[in-house]
């Protein structure tokens, strides 16, 4: 089966940071797709690497941080490996913020307390799109509304703090769209929200992405929200991505142990209440002088030394479109017991 | 109705009871009232879980039920087994004391909540340190006996928490607050700062805890799954009230109170093909300072009437087992969680 260009591939994406213990392999060799107009999302606990892989599309790692790999950036405008682009070059400008904008968990990040929301977001229109401070005003009313934001006219000249948390969300994603960029990385833009305002931000971005036809590149810690916002879905565990495939095959017929593990420890409405959780025996080690084989192995029950220590693991396609980083991953029916 | 009724459809004995329980803050002259009214029992041997969003007033009432603050009004009724029932509101300082061990409180952050200068063992001997008078093998032997029931490894004992992950040191903080034995516990966000595979394990020893102990929790969380797994029954809260009350099935599949539908649509299902009709709430929670008249939740309501903007819906009773605080609770048809089973 062939399949359409992504609009992102990342390859054998490593970044190591050097630290006082040693260098610490935070993204160890991932390979991602992203396709025009679809969602993939990233699922992971925390410091397993998800916020690094996303920012060094952009670039926007601290220099500590030493990537390598590539990631080639198929734009409408134009092909580039972006992590070959030197830092301030004016591609990378023309790309971020323009075809590739981001969303964080943190909203005040995205804004400098001492502008109007106004004028930040017609900052970004007047770098990338039109001269006329007007026309750029007219858009940023626009794009407000837009994301929900009741009297934008109003709102667009009061300043970052005069806004509660769910209306700051919404403006840094009017902020991210406003150029209709080719893809949105949104790194857990919903984690510090309450659930209502959360139902809120994910029906507008889905909204959005059927009228821009935008990819998005969604992260987050929550298989819930992954479930209703994604097409793929890449999990990623220290460093690695374990599995990747099409999200209804990830929930339904997960194929790597640690998918499972995730996937049988969600506390699920409407389970029986006298059923115990399952959950992951240990704890996720430190990416500091880790060998190369299989890096679920101290934690997973299916672990067998003679199986999975012989190599490191590679990301099999066990199902046509559905990848697995284990020896022991077989297609329907599951693995050897 | 007096404190000390059993449950009638159960015979459940009650071990908590507030009645009127309110709290308001004044800041810059401004008064805000983050719990309003609040009537509550809680039985023996049961969780009550307690649910709504950010600064509805769960960890006010958690703290003032513990009197960690002073409520403005009300009463807490306090009935352990072996001791004289209270109410702790009206107790003197020295007294409240002896009663706190048999009432503690687990908190979210296992990072701040442990002094970073105590070693593991000081920091779960110190609520015994400080109110009794134990001999070091006794206390020896109680710090022991809590560390292996909370699962932590006695070898390191020693050591200060900043060597311990997320994980263990919400264990740690458990152990300190089960360590005098109480009865009934707080578990304010106790595993919400967790990674899910950890906050599964946590959610088990808390568990376990509370059959092998005979515990009784509150257990307040924003998370409605989690409540959902572990509780007997629910309480909802939105702007400092308690909306609706009820069976935790109940609750979770015949919602009663059009802001628990909303909620329980608002949850993202780990499951793709879940039927989602997801209903999504205009606006947000309402300024505190300035909370509509009438029912608290009418500015976002879909069914609301004139009535709603006027009158303020009492908590009561639309059946035996399940309380609501609507206008319409009797007319509206909402829809819950769907489950396999009722599928
Ligand atoms: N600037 C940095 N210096 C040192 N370590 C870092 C830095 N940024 C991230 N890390 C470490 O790299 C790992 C991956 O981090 P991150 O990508 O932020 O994880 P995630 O977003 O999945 O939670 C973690 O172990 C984290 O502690
Ligand atoms: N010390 C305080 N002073 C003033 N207002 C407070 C204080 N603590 C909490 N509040 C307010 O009381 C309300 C309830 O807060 P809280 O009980 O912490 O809610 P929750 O735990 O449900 O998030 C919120 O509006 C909050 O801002
Ligand atoms: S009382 Fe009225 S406004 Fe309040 S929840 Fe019921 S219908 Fe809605
Ligand atoms: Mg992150
Ligand atoms: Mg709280």
């Amino acid at each position: 089966m062939t399949r359409p260009t992504p609009l992102l591939s990342v390859r054998d994406l490593r970044i190591d940071i050097n630290t006082m213990d040693g260098v610490l392999k935070a993204v160890r060799g991932v390979d991602l797709d992203i396709h025009p107009g679809k969602t993939l999302g990233l699922v992971g606990e925390s410091g397993c690497g998800k916020s690094l892989t996303s920012k060094a599309i952009l670039g926007i790692n601290p220099p500590n941080c030493k990537a390598s790999g590539s990631i080639q950036f198929n734009s409408a405008a134009g092909s580039w490996d972006l992590l070959a682009l030197k830092p301030g070059a004016a591609e990378i400008r023309g790309i971020r913020g323009r075809r590739i904008s981001m969303i964080f968990q943190e909203p005040m990040t995205a804004f400098s307390p001492l502008y109007t929301i106004g004028n930040q977001i017609s900052e970004i229109l007047l770098l990338h799109v039109t001269r006329d401070k007007r026309v750029a005003r007219a858009m940023a009313i626009d794009i407000l509304g837009r994301v929900g934001i009741a009297s934008p006219e109003k709102r667009i000249d009061q300043y970052p703090h005069e806004y509660s948390g769910g209306m700051l969300q919404r403006a840094m994603i009017a902020m991210a769209i406003v150029c209709k960029p080719e893809l949105l990385i949104a790194d857990e833009p919903t984690t510090a929200l309450d659930v209502t305002i959360q139902a809120q931000i994910l029906q507008i971005m889905q909204e959005l992405q059927q009228e821009f036809g935008m990819a998005i590149f969604f992260i987050t810690h929550d298989m819930g929200t992954i479930a209703s916002m994604c097409d793929e879905v890449a999990v990623m565990y220290l460093g690695q991505i374990v599995e990747n495939g099409p999200v209804r095959q990830i929930f339904s017929q997960p194929l790597h142990p640690y998918t499972r593990g995730l996937l049988a420890s969600i506390p699920r409405m409407g389970m029986d209440a006298e059923e115990r959780l399952a959950s992951i025996k240990g704890q996720v080690p430190v990416p500091i002088g880790l060998p190369d084989t299989c890096g679920f192995y101290p934690r997973c029950p299916l672990a067998e030394e003679a199986v999975c220590l012989q190599a490191p693991v590679p990301l099999l396609e066990i199902e046509p479109g559905h990848f697995a980083r284990c020896f022991k991953a077989k297609a329907k029916g599951g693995q050897d017991e | 109705m007096s404190v000390n009724a059993l449950r009638p459809e159960t015979g459940q004995e009650p071990i908590l009871v507030t009645k009127g329980l309110r709290k308001v803050y004044t800041r810059h002259r401004q008064s805000l009232v983050a719990l309003d009214s609040t009537d509550l029992t809680i039985y023996r041997g049961e969780v009550l879980g307690v649910v709504g969003e950010s600064g509805c007033g769960k960890t006010t009432l958690g703290r003032c039920v513990i009197r960690a603050i002073e409520p403005t009004q009300g009463q807490v009724h306090f009935s352990p087994q072996g001791v004289p029932g209270v109410d702790l509101l009206a107790l003197d300082k020295k007294t409240l004391k002896e009663y706190r061990r048999h009432i503690q409180m687990i908190f979210q952050d296992p990072y701040s909540s442990l002094d970073p200068r105590m070693t593991v063992y000081n920091i779960i001997a110190e609520p015994l340190i400080a109110q009794y008078r134990y001999t070091r093998p006794q206390l020896e032997e109680k710090v022991a006996e809590i560390i292996r029931l909370t699962g932590l490894n006695p070898e390191f004992m020693h050591r200060y928490p900043h060597a311990f992950s997320g994980g263990q040191r919400q264990r740690i903080g458990i152990a300190r607050a089960l360590v005098t034995r109480p009865q009934f516990v707080i578990c304010d966000e106790a595993v919400s700062a967790l990674d899910v595979s950890v906050q599964a394990q946590i959610i088990n020893l808390l568990r376990d805890l509370q059959e092998q102990l005979g515990l009784s929790y509150m257990f307040i969380s924003h998370s409605l799954s989690v409540v959902e797994h572990l509780s007997t029954r629910v309480c909802v809260m939105y702007l400092g009230r308690i909306v609706e009350l009820a069976d935790t099935a109940d609750l979770f599949r015949t919602p009663l109170h059009p802001y628990t539908e909303a909620l329980l649509s608002a949850h993202p299902q780990p499951d793709p093909d879940y039927p989602s009709r997801r209903i999504i709430l205009q606006g947000e929670v309402p300024n505190p300072l300035n909370p509509p008249g009438g029912c608290p939740f009418h500015p976002r309501c879909r069914y609301a009437v004139p009535r709603c903007a006027t009158e303020v819906p009492p908590l009561r009773h639309i059946t035996d087992r399940h309380q609501a605080a609507c206008h319409l609770a009797e007319d509206l048809r909402l829809e819950g969680v769907r489950t396999e089973r009722t599928a």
